[in-house]
């Protein structure tokens, strides 16, 4: 759907942002630009919805180079969300969310139902919020007006640069989570930029490394994780890469290919089987036993878990490629 | 807005002379004109200019065109700065209007003009007054057009919670 072709981006004629840039984005997918501060991230983002010019190279949407749109009609097919919100101080929170229906100019019924569907997904009182401005808002609750505004006309692509990067840390993750309920309702192409491996690996399909500019890997978070192509990826998710590749799965996913010790007995401790690896681990680790008993979601014990059958899935995971 | 305003009126006499009107209502309203444009300009500049540049980010990013970025989004959030030039400029022409009438283009000026000739202070009083009155009268009513304009209040407390 979105393909960089040997993207490369320079500024003032020798400052070089992004060199030489190319992957490919399927419809759908969610993926997540990250690397430090200054390696390109957000020019590549910008550069999609042609905010940034492409020095050389090309971005290819739908077969068609991004250059040979009109500009402000293309950029109405894709939700822009950044940082710091950028809602219009002047408008109301209904005004500021329909903004681009606005632009494009739908009839007043179908303004209606898409505010309140909108409202309703980003879990904010319609009627309560219409009238009101966005400075009378906390900042988790700009952002998710932010994030409506920019699903306002339904487009296809969405560019997001670091929604969530100026919440405090416990916003954040219910943003996170809501916006990937959100996403799975809506089924959007994602470009995100991030610079949290955390973030990354929680809400992308695919991470695209960066440093310098360059491209360094792209893949998914738990090839990220497990098969590192290059020292500076091993570097940058951090020594506990392996503990962050366990957030990605769950007891469920472990179930698949090793089995569980039926025996159980009521005094454990228990997980339910939806419980990420890393979650269970930490409760493995704060009980006495060895084990820990594993139910399904209508609570019925599966089996017992130990730290050894971790350790061992882990291993299998590490051995396949392309997990 | 550097040049002093009888100075401006003086220059403007020989010039205007040449269509016979040198003094009177003219020249006053030329330079009326001249001395508001300097406020209400380097405001409305300032307002727009000093726009958050992600607010200016945003309106291109979900596809506005420049007028409708300007129209929409720089001109209203800079209507406090621009409203505060017009009655910069307002204030400003009721005190040079007054001077004016040192040229002939009458107004309450005449009072004041006509007392300092004839010594008679209470008649420069009233004069002085009344034009204080009047600036502070019309800088309240376009203070009340301002409030309507911008409906947002800087310092209205923020709500707490997410």
């Amino acid at each position: 759907m979105i393909k960089f072709q040997n993207v490369s981006k320079t500024y003032n004629g020798n400052v070089k942002a992004v060199k030489d840039v190319s992957f490919n984005i399927e419809a759908g997918e969610f993926v997540i630009l990250i690397g430090p501060s200054g390696c390109g991230k957000t020019s590549l983002l910008r550069m999609v919805n042609q905010l940034e010019t492409i020095t050389e190279g090309d971005i290819v949407l739908n077969g068609k180079s991004v250059r040979d749109f009109n500009k402000i009609e293309m950029r109405r097919k894709m939700g822009y969300v950044i940082q710091s919100n950028g809602l219009f101080p002047n408008m109301t929170i209904e005004d500021n969310v329909m903004i681009v229906p606005n632009l494009l100019g739908w009839d007043k019924v179908k303004k209606r139902q898409r505010y309140q569907y909108l409202m309703d997904l980003i879990g904010l009182n319609p009627d309560e919020y219409k009238k009101r401005y966005p400075h009378q808002l906390s900042g988790g609750q700009q952002q998710r007006i932010g994030v409506a505004r920019a699903l306002a006309a339904d487009p296809p692509i969405m560019l997001m640069d670091e929604p969530f990067g100026a919440l405090d840390p416990i916003i954040r993750t219910r943003l996170q989570d809501e916006f990937l309920q959100i996403q799975r309702e809506v089924q959007k192409t994602i470009l995100f930029v991030s610079h949290d491996i955390d973030e990354a690996v929680k809400m992308g399909d695919k991470i695209a490394l960066m440093r310098h500019g360059e491209l360094i890997q792209y893949d998914t978070p738990a090839n990220i994780l497990l098969h590192p192509r290059h020292e500076f990826v091993s570097e940058f998710v951090g020594e506990d890469r392996v503990l962050k590749s366990m957030s990605l799965y769950t007891v469920k996913d472990l179930l698949e290919s090793i089995t569980l010790d039926t025996n159980v007995s009521s005094t454990q401790q228990t997980v339910h089987e939806q419980t990420t690896l890393r979650n269970a681990l930490s409760v493995l680790l704060s009980t006495n036993s060895q084990k820990i008993k594993v139910v399904d979601i209508e609570e019925r014990p599966i089996g017992t878990l130990t730290i050894d059958q971790i350790e061992q899935f882990l291993q299998l995971k590490a051995g396949q490629k392309g997990a | 807005m550097t040049i002093p305003s009888i100075a401006l009126l003086g220059i403007m006499i020989p010039i205007l002379s040449t269509i016979g009107q040198g003094i009177g209502f003219l020249p006053a309203f030329i330079a009326l004109v001249l001395y508001s444009q300097l406020p209400i300009i380097r405001n409305t500049y300032a307002g727009i200019n000093n726009l958050d540049p992600n607010i200016r980010d945003a309106a291109n990013g979900i596809g506005m065109s420049t007028w409708q970025r300007l129209l929409k989004v720089e001109i209203p959030n800079a209507m406090p700065l621009i409203m505060a030039g017009i009655r910069t400029a307002t204030v400003l022409n009721i005190g040079i209007g007054a001077i004016a009438a040192f040229i002939g283009a009458g107004g309450l000026g005449v009072l004041i003009n006509q007392g300092i000739s004839r010594t008679n202070s209470t008649m420069v009083i009233v004069g002085a007054i009344s034009v204080s009155i009047l600036a502070i009268v019309v800088d309240t009513i376009l203070k009340m057009i301002q409030n309507k304009l911008t409906p947002i209040k800087v310092n209205q407390h923020k709500e707490v919670s997410s």
